[in-house]
């Protein structure tokens, strides 16, 4: 088996100019929660400005005390008291400052999060099943997992932190200037190269951060695909062979983390370099001016109070850009997470999502008028050309081989594609321009391997009808034939599904299915391959329930099996999607 | 190992190859950390002495200004690049490590398929995989070095402040103890619920979020996709309530934190003042004091999140372990028996229950495969067939009884040599994500061009192959070209031809496919079972062209043994008394009670059925 490599849709759109999209994108979502972003920042500086307030009490402290102390007489250690208060008073305002800002920042996140999977779910929904049939399950959780919890760091941190390193560091220089210009000066020339350097390295970063979610989503895939078919590995003597494949996996991931971070690294080590230079001159500049070397200046000015203070704001100023680098993983977790985001969120729905028609009331007269459908590449079946009538009460089989069309044409009639050319009309109008959610509500489905969902099988019924009483449950339950193997569980009908029905056979899970549709009680009711994954017996007690459930209804059934066909009351064949034969 | 106490050690354990890398890592920790507190204390020292020296001319005169500023300028670099070359070994060995737990995991994995691995939930066995082995790298990167680098500091700093001043030393130590102890281990406690509620709301969340990917169509056709996204949302509200939380306790231990450091550096600077006026201390050596205080606590300050979110780690890790931990149904013999030459299968009273307090699956099977024999089992479903098949691939071992191969009891058989003996051919075909020349090697590694485009042709494939732009190099799977149930039949059907085994297992190989798919499917399996030993399990009259005889199975026992095959082309009902008895012939042992089997069993539904099957 080959290792993951990269499939054939994801060429990746790189670039400082993808970066610059997903940066925006990342900002506009930031609106998601304005109020807690600005409230994090607001005490992410309270944080800095008690900083300055207790630089500034220290350096006075010991200015009075070794200079002073050692020159005046007079200064005693209870003189100093209310200045030793203000700085404990100081000292908690920062910590509740901290506090705060650490709980909001989460607040923003969570916020974010929240908003930003329920629009990703909405679009999944509108996107429809259809496009899920193109994408990998383990794919999608990792947008909707990973993606967006990648995205916490950049709004509980990473952009308060970049508020708070615009202003602070302007806040420290007014505090600066007072005391010792010199320094101050120093410090405004030495600011701006560090996030310069920063955003030169950060590109590059971005980049790399991109395709490590790449990495991550096809190695989950590759995981659980693996997984899944470790069976059939292990029948065939491949599963050792598999583990080299896994380990190439997990070090392509690892590899692509090492990328990320070694720039990440060398991004806060150039930050930290500057720093260092800058607070090196001001303490060169500070400790010759107080030896007196200097002549010029504020340096026959300075004191220790002034020097001290100055040199204690020095990595005060670079501090909150230091932040912001160790944040700044954040930020690329989160650029990479946003491209696959904002993809999702921006691709074109495939569904016919357009209609606002109400469904035609009354029983559903339904004609295909030379309905064709193309897929690219020719794998997946298309249909050709396909015209025919359904009346109401018919029993419809749709035949062929495998890959004639059949699926297709069902999800036409659902709404989750659309005909390239040609017309479905229901009682003479236009499907396309029927409300699909009304479509669907006088739609039943039943595919081959039904979907059962965590919770009970009375709550996996009531999926057809959730405003449906416990009686009508277990009448549906009763016609679809639950009841009788759900007698046999400990807890009957209360008792959990799981995960893909676990627990469940292949027929019992069809049954659950139809008492969904028995629930629904829809007009019509499609079924794709119902019994294609069952047993002849179990084939008959399901094509016995299907009969019942046909009463009265219109029945589309695609199947290959006689027995299906045989409670049809009309057959149509497809044969590489144009109906060949219709038989009565 | 699951019971293991602490399965973060047990876990760690694990990091073995990473050991020197991480120590290293450690090394280069505790140098960063040595000279970022010089670069503090010397510069604090230095401008507080420039100070007091530049007070009078003559001492400035005198004063050495050269030699600390060269130092602080020396350590800075240091710092710095001791810095970036300690994150890049730390994370290095951590990845390395954690790449390295994947495998491990899936190792674990092998064992337990299918019997056991049937019981876990993809999404979950796929959180496992991902996000618990991710939260690992906590262990090494957040705990370990920054604990031994918070050792350093309070070890180096106490000393100095010891030599400076004993009381100084004792608030700093024991202020610096609470935060970095206490303050961890009080954390460890509040935080471990959240932790856990954290990396259980997380997994519950991506199982609801499989499931709704997964059942996508029945959620829309049933409008419950509204609904759904609300149980989903609603999941994700536990999980953002717990991280809110979670982040309120870490700024509780960071406020604390840093509150503490900045009540230890108040406390010494008002002693060092206290000294300085009493002419005690020299003055910069209160800033030097002051300055070092502040340092030590910033080396404490990762030390309470990392312990707090010890509860997740340990959870994640506890997961992981319980995985691995798992028992499989079937172990591999420590003395294996020699290789049985010979390919006859035989059970003998061999018996199977699924659970405790379950009926029987299986209930005192004899049934004899001589060496090329081909038998068909049929009946109806629940009679025990696959059952019968997982015992044949020691899928699982019977309660009682034996089976054999070639006359060796398969539980004095590696697995390994079984499979290589047998191909299984069954109605779910698993299709992997890769190219479908990748999907058919898993048969043959080795196979050649010729070898492969003979197996295509025999499972008939090649109309389709060849009419795909990419032929065999089309990518298959979830994310590639969607294959029809028919065609993943067929590539599982190739692979099988690929394999050659002497062996053919054949577990409903048609079921879900058109008729004239399941034609061509059979006759390429005529082909391929001549001259193999073959178990054909089936409902479906066509396929029993593929055996010499055929056995009936009800309720977990062999109800009919040995019907020739051909014999069942007729009407069981219309069997006439004389050729029951021939069928009792090929069972000389056949008693009373064999009849009342037999005769019960056409009592039954499934046998009026079996009467309905058309002759041809």
């Amino acid at each position: 088996m080959a290792p993951p490599r990269p499939s054939s849709s994801d060429a990746p759109p790189s670039g400082p100019g993808a970066d610059r999209a997903a940066g925006r994108w990342l900002k506009r979502q930031a609106r998601l929660a304005r109020g807690p972003i600005a409230l994090t920042a607001a005490a992410g500086i309270a944080q800095g400005l008690c900083g300055v307030a207790q630089a500034g009490l220290i350096a006075w402290i010991l200015q009075r005390a070794v200079m002073e102390g050692v020159t005046l007489e007079g200064v005693t250690l209870a003189g100093l008291w209310p200045l030793f208060a203000a700085l404990l008073a100081a000292a908690l305002l920062r910590a509740g400052a901290a506090w705060t800002s650490e709980a909001l920042g989460a607040v923003a996140a969570t916020q974010v999060k929240t908003r930003l999977r329920r629009q990703v779910l909405d679009r999944l929904h509108a996107l429809g099943p259809a496009w899920r049939a193109e994408r990998q399950t383990g794919d999608l959780a990792v947008t909707l997992i990973e993606r967006i919890e990648a995205l916490d760091g950049y709004y509980a941190r990473f952009l308060p932190q970049s508020r708070v390193a615009i202003i602070l560091p302007i806040l420290i220089l007014v505090a600066v200037y007072p005391v010792d210009w010199v320094s101050g000066v120093i410090l405004t020339v030495a600011g701006p190269f560090v996030p310069l350097t920063m955003a030169l390295i950060g590109m590059k970063a971005a980049d790399e951060s991109r395709r490590q979610f790449r990495i991550l989503a096809r190695m989950s895939a590759y995981f659980l695909d693996r997984l899944q078919g470790l069976t059939t590995l292990r029948l065939f003597g491949r599963a050792e062979a598999e583990v080299d494949n896994i380990t190439q996996a997990a070090d392509a991931f690892r590899d692509g983390t090492m990328r990320v971070l070694r720039i990440a690294f060398l991004s806060s080590a150039s930050l930290e370099f500057f720093a260092s230079v800058a607070v090196a001159v001001v303490a060169t500049y500070v400790g010759l001016g107080l030896l007196g070397a200097i002549g010029w200046g504020t340096a026959p000015g300075l004191t220790l109070f002034s020097g001290l203070f100055v040199l204690l704001m020095a990595p005060d100023f670079f501090q909150p850009l230091r932040m912001l680098a160790a944040y700044y993983h954040d930020r690329m977790a989160a650029i990479g997470a946003a491209e696959g985001l904002a993809e999702m969120l921006d691709a074109p729905p495939e569904e016919a999502a357009t209609g606002t028609t109400p469904m035609p009331a009354g029983a559903l007269d339904i004609v295909f008028d030379d309905v064709s459908v193309a897929f690219e590449g020719g794998a997946r079946s298309a249909i050709q050309g396909v015209s025919l009538r359904i009346a109401p009460g018919d029993h419809l089989a749709l035949t062929g081989m495998s890959g004639a069309g059949k699926s297709t044409l069902l999800s036409l009639l659902l709404g989750f594609r659309r005909p390239d050319s040609g017309r479905i009309l229901i009682n003479g109008t236009d499907l396309a321009a029927i409300d699909p959610e009304d479509l669907r509500r006088r739609i039943a489905w039943i595919g081959q391997a039904p979907v059962l969902f965590h919770g009970t099988l009375r709550d996996n019924i009531r999926l057809g009808w959730p405003d449906a009483d416990d009686a009508a449950v277990d009448r549906a339950a009763a016609e679809a034939r639950v009841t009788e193997f759900a007698a046999a569980l400990p807890q009957g009908l209360d008792g959990p599904v799981g995960e893909r029905g676990v627990g469940l056979s292949g027929g019992q899970a069809q049954r659950i299915a139809l008492a969904r549709a028995f629930l629904k009680d829809a007009p019509l009711v499609l079924l794709d391959e119902p019994t294609a994954s069952l047993d002849r017996d179990t084939e008959a007690e399901i094509l016995e329930s299907i009969r019942r459930l046909a009463r009265g209804r219109t029945i589309l059934v695609a199947t290959h099996s006689p027995a299906a066909m045989a409670i049809a009351g009309r057959r149509i064949l497809l044969d590489q999607g144009r109906v060949q034969v219709q038989t009565a | 190992m699951p019971g293991s106490d602490n399965p973060l050690r047990t876990i760690l354990r694990l990091a073995r190859p990473q050991r020197r890398k991480m120590a290293f890592g450690l090394l280069l920790a505790i140098v960063t950390a040595v000279s970022g507190l010089a670069v503090l204390v010397l510069s604090g020292w230095f401008i507080a002495a420039s100070a007091v020296a530049g007070a009078t001319a003559a001492t400035a005169v005198a004063f050495n200004f050269a030699s600390p500023s060269a130092g602080i300028r020396g350590f800075a670099v240091l710092r710095t690049a001791s810095r970036y070359a300690e994150r890049l070994v730390t994370h290095d060995a951590t990845f390395r490590y954690l790449a390295g737990l994947r495998v491990w995991l899936f190792r674990a994995a092998i064992p337990l398929a299918p019997a056991r691995l049937e019981e876990q939930r993809g999404g979950d066995l796929l959180n496992r995989m991902t996000a618990d082995v991710d939260s690992l790298d906590a262990i090494y990167l957040r705990m370990i070095v920054p604990g031994v680098v918070a050792v350093i500091a309070v070890l180096l700093i106490g000393g100095v402040l010891l030599w400076l001043d004993p009381s100084a030393a004792v608030i700093a130590v024991a202020l610096a103890l609470l935060v970095g102890i206490a303050l961890p281990l009080a954390m460890r406690r509040i935080g471990a619920p959240a932790g856990q509620a954290i990396a259980a709301a997380t997994a519950r969340l991506r199982t609801r979020i499989v499931e709704g990917v997964q059942g996508l169509a029945e959620l829309k056709v049933y409008q419950a996709d509204g609904r759904h996204a609300e149980a989903v949302l609603a999941e994700n509200e536990t999980l953002m309530a717990a991280q809110r939380h979670m982040a309120r306790l870490s700024g509780i231990s960071t406020a604390l934190s840093g509150l503490a450091g900045q009540l230890a550096a108040a406390a010494i600077l008002a002693l060092g003042v206290a000294g300085v006026i009493a002419g005690l201390l020299p003055g910069p050596a209160v800033a030097l004091m002051m300055l070092g205080t502040l340092a030590l606590f910033d080396a404490l300050v990762p030390l309470a999140p990392a312990f707090q979110n010890l509860g997740r780690t340990r959870t994640a890790a506890r997961r992981l372990l319980d995985f691995a931990g798992l028992a499989p149904l079937v172990r591999d013999p420590a003395a294996p028996a020699p290789a049985p030459a010979g390919h006859a299968l035989v059970l003998s009273g061999a018996s199977y229950r699924y659970r405790e307090g379950d009926p029987p699956a299986l209930r005192d099977i004899d049934l004899e495969l001589a060496e090329g024999q081909r038998v068909a089992v049929i009946g109806p479903s629940g009679s025990g067939k696959s059952t019968l098949a997982a015992l044949i691939l020691r899928f699982r071992d019977p309660d009682a009884g034996t089976v054999s191969l070639g006359g060796v009891d398969l539980r004095r058989l590696p697995q390994a040599e079984i499979w290589r003996r047998i191909a299984y051919l069954s109605q779910r075909s698993q299709i992997f994500a890769g190219t479908i020349r990748d999907n058919l090697l898993i048969g043959a590694p080795e196979a050649d061009e010729a070898r492969l485009a003979a197996a295509v042709d025999a499972a008939g494939l090649s109309g389709w192959v060849a009419r795909l732009p990419r032929g065999l190099d089309t990518w298959v799977g979830e994310a590639g070209v969607q294959v029809s149930g028919g065609q993943a039949r067929r590539i599982a059907l190739a692979r099988c031809v690929l394999k050659d085994a002497p062996i053919l297992v054949l577990d409903e190989p048609t079921e879900g496919l058109d008729g004239e798919t399941e034609a061509q499917i059979i006759e390429a399996l005529e082909r391929m079972t001549a001259g193999r030993t073959t178990l054909v399990i089936t409902h479906r009259p066509a396929l029993l062209r593929l055996a010499d005889s055929a056995v009936l199975m009800a309720e977990g026992r062999i109800a009919v043994q040995g019907v020739p095959a051909n014999a069942l082309d007729i009407s069981p009902c219309k069997l006439t008394p004389p050729q029951r008895a021939v069928h009792r012939q090929r069972r000389p042992d056949a008693t009373a009670s064999d009849a009342a089997v037999l005769a019960s069993f056409q009592g039954r539904s499934s046998s009026r059925r079996l009467c309905r099957w058309p002759s041809t």
